[in-house]
């Protein structure tokens, strides 16, 4: 990493790292998500910091530049974030069905069925 | 059609939906409107017309609002037997005792409605789709198949109970609906019936993209509901559960 490069690779981690515990403060993140993000702001300032960890992670997966390295951890994360969104999209999607059937069928309830008396 | 009830999932239907229960009503008295979340006053014109209704607080597509009504008809009714229906006016009563037949003869469990059956004919990218399907349905339960996306359907109250599963496709019953309940061990059965051009026009199998998508999704839906393991015993759970 040339020297030049260290500065901005620290204020962004920290800027992100900032903004995950303001996000967390404020309640906007939930804890599940509070720690993976955490995770991953803590995991930038180390890489920032510790280029020779790159570097020894770089020669562990036979990549040829650090930054490969980056990016494909980088993408792989965030491959792995999308499905776990969509997982959770799918999950909240039968949920909001369950409830608005369910929901239809009370409000049925309190306005009176002809179809409870008269269904054979 | 006195102990049948019928269910019209309706999404936006206020300018026909009188037009369609007028019809509908004097060859089938008990008729559940479910308004699927409508910006009009769907649900408010149905129970003027005579129909019972359920309204649904948000829109969940034709199969979550066919699904609601089968889910209060369990719950909530004694009915032996089902008929879904659609409030566009595009489905004939006439063809309902037909339609029945099968059920009272105990002869079939789901009862499709099918426009091809008699052959007619149908040219556009959803009738090739749709004729697709049919093909690949009628290979994988070894039965008839000929309009798999038909609207028009009668079933049991035991099938209405495995349709609340979470097996139940999102969009809207079809061939791969066929498949799970032929390899539960129900017996699905056509019958054949005229239908007419839907009065409001818009098909929810128009434009380019959502053919593809159509075709995309019931491959993979046919495929997991043809290789699933633990369709009997979901049968059975269902029976249970409701």
């Amino acid at each position: 990493m040339l020297p030049e490069q260290r500065p901005f690779a620290v204020i962004t981690s920290l800027a992100l790292l900032g903004l995950i515990v303001y996000l967390i403060r404020r309640r906007k993140l939930r804890e599940e998500y509070a720690l993976l993000w955490l995770g991953v702001g803590v995991a930038t300032i180390v890489l920032a910091l510790w280029y020779g960890l790159l570097e020894w992670l770089t020669r562990l997966i036979g990549a040829v530049a650090p930054t490969t390295t980056l990016f494909i951890f980088a993408i792989l994360f965030l491959s792995v974030v999308a499905i776990h969104f969509s997982i959770s999209l799918s999950r909240l999607k039968d949920q909001i069905r369950d409830l608005t059937q369910e929901l239809a069928i009370l409000r049925k309830d309190l306005t009176g069925s002809r179809h409870d008396r008269e269904g054979k | 059609m006195r102990d049948t009830l019928v269910i019209m999932p309706a999404f936006n239907e206020a300018a026909g939906i009188a037009r369609t229960l007028a019809e509908l009503l004097p060859a089938a008295p008990h008729v559940l409107v479910v308004d699927d979340g409508s910006a009009d006053d769907t649900a408010a014109t149905a129970a003027a017309a005579g129909a019972e209704t359920l309204k649904l607080a948000t829109n969940l597509g034709y199969g979550g609002a066919l699904q609601a009504g089968f889910r209060y008809a369990v719950r909530r009714t004694a009915f032996p037997r089902f008929v879904t229906f659609d409030a566009d006016g595009q489905h004939d009563p006439a063809f309902l005792p037909a339609l029945v037949a099968p059920l009272l003869r105990g002869e079939a469990d789901y009862v499709v409605g099918s426009r091809f059956l008699a052959g007619e004919r149908e040219r556009s990218a959803r009738a090739s789709g749709n004729r697709l399907f049919s093909v690949v349905a009628s290979l994988a339960t070894g039965a008839p198949v000929t309009d798999a996306t038909s609207g028009l359907l009668a079933l049991t109250r035991e099938v209405a109970k495995v349709l609340l599963l979470d097996l139940f496709p999102q969009d809207y019953p079809d061939a791969d609906v066929i498949i799970m309940l032929r390899r539960m061990g129900f017996r699905t059965a056509e019958v054949a019936v005229k239908m007419r051009p839907s009065a409001s026009g818009q098909s929810m199998h128009s434009g380019i993209l959502r053919p593809l998508y159509y075709i995309a999704k019931m491959s993979v839906s046919m495929l997991h509901l043809a290789t699933r393991g633990d369709l009997a015993a979901r049968r059975k759970e269902a029976q249970l559960a409701s």
